[in-house]
């Protein structure tokens, strides 16, 4: 889900880093604005790490594998701090790996971080059920949907910023091919964050931000 | 023997920017070639070896390759050749050929001038560049959970391998789940304890010095002085030639 350098045009990629700076300005001024704004940030780095390490968890979706993303995770634990950590996430692996990119550090800040504030949206909204049947609906919901909304993000971006122009017929057939290859993956991500927030919510309730 | 184009971590951030930057806007086949001789002659200047940028290659080419393998055969209306069930059309291989040349170029960029810097020197560069100091803290802890989170992930599976019990797919998500969730757990502890120690030390208080920022060498802004001309040269031939 990471848009590398050299496919989309400059407008898009320096728009990604005005809205993806727009996004971190308010959340750096939602984060200053808590009681202590630096009590979250060792589970933000935490967090952070985990997310920069999400590529060495492979899932199986028979007949392969595929590895988390991770941003619903990230939004319910973090709240606003998910959108500085994907960030920083996003940099260290195209520094590190040359997975994403730099100019497009922005646009993928983006694709990833609005799905991971939709997720505290949600949960926060939605996740004080009693219960536990309900709570693990809503946490399903919190992965499955990050991942599709950031699919959806992923395509429109792509497909607005190819250089070359696609017919109808050729456009719908990529839609349709790169949403039908994230089902499984929404539908795996999903379980599993529902397994570590309903994990985490007997153990350790504090570490998330949304509950 | 290593000569780096720009010593300062500050101008080699900068600079890498300026330039990705400046290549993400070049589509001219005159341009486009003037942007591979400056990047071959980066490369060569800081004597990068090719195996180095082969390997890092290896993995962040694949929505590259995804797109480029695709358009030649789906994007425009002047046929180049008919090859039975595909069609090889202009407008999508220059496409094609423009977005890989740039990919390429702007990946060696990030080698030649990111790759050998140690990144905790990468992320004073940021603090001097006035990243705010709520980012810097976050990506020098990151920095310092990333190998921990590494190694204690890669040791969970293996015991959880060697418990055995092959699970079925369900069962298997739920115990990834399961994992992740302990691995958070015992991460969270740590970066607590981690933090903690941090604060005791002085660190964040009101007054504490901060690690100082040499002064930039003469050389390095004629370098990068140099980088911005060339960049704006090839941006004029894209919009000249």
């Amino acid at each position: 889900m990471h848009i590398p350098d050299g496919i989309l045009p400059l407008g898009l990629t320096l728009g990604g880093w005005v809205a993806a700076g727009g996004l971190t300005a308010i959340s750096l001024n939602r984060i200053a604005a808590q009681p202590d704004p630096r009590a979250a940030l060792p589970r933000a780095s935490m967090m952070t790490a985990a997310f920069f390490a999400a590529s060495l968890i492979h899932i199986p979706i028979p007949p392969t594998s595929v590895h988390l993303m991770l941003s619903g995770l990230m939004g319910a634990m973090l709240g606003w701090y998910a959108i500085p950590a994907i960030l920083i996430g996003l940099a260290f692996q195209a520094v590190m790996f040359g997975h994403g990119g730099l100019t497009t550090l922005g646009v993928n800040g983006v694709i990833l971080g609005l799905p991971a504030l939709a997720a505290f949206g949600l949960m926060r909204s939605m996740g004080h059920f009693a219960h536990p049947v309900m709570r693990a609906l809503v946490s399903f919901a919190t992965g499955a949907g990050a991942v599709l909304l950031a699919v959806a993000l992923f395509t429109t971006v792509l497909l607005a910023g190819l250089p070359a122009h696609l017919d109808a017929v050729t456009e719908r057939a990529a839609i349709m091919a790169l949403a039908i290859a994230h089902l499984p993956l929404a539908l795996a991500e999903g379980m599993i964050v529902a397994a570590v927030l309903t994990f985490l919510r007997r153990t350790s309730p504090e570490m998330i931000i949304a509950r | 023997m290593r000569a780096e184009p720009i010593r300062d971590p500050r101008l080699r951030t900068v600079a890498v920017l300026g330039l990705a930057f400046t290549f993400s806007a070049l589509h001219g086949a005159a341009a486009l070639g003037g942007m591979v001789s400056l990047t071959l002659a980066l490369i060569f200047l800081s004597a990068t070896p090719a195996a180095r940028l082969l390997r890092a290659l290896r993995l962040p080419g694949l929505v590259v390759a995804g797109i480029v393998a695709i358009l030649p055969f789906t994007s425009g209306d002047i046929i180049l050749a008919d090859l039975g069930p595909v069609t090889l059309r202009a407008e999508g291989l220059g496409a094609a050929t423009g977005i890989a040349l740039r990919f390429l170029c702007i990946f060696a960029l990030i080698t030649v001038f990111l790759g050998g810097l140690p990144l905790p020197h990468l992320i004073n560069a940021l603090r001097g560049l006035r990243l705010p100091a709520l980012l810097v803290d976050m990506a020098l802890l990151t920095l310092r959970h990333i190998e921990d989170f590494r190694h204690d992930l890669t040791r969970m599976q293996t015991a959880m391998r060697l418990r055995g019990g092959q699970q079925r797919w369900f069962g298997q998500l739920r115990q990834t789940g399961w994992i992740l969730a302990s691995l958070l757990l015992r991460s969270h502890a740590r970066s607590e304890r981690v933090y903690h120690a941090m604060i005791l030390r002085g660190h964040g208080a009101p007054g504490a010095a901060l690690p100082e920022m040499p002064l930039v060498a003469g050389s390095d802004k004629i370098a990068l002085g140099v980088l911005i001309a060339l960049a704006a040269g090839l941006l004029a031939m894209e919009h000249l030639i």
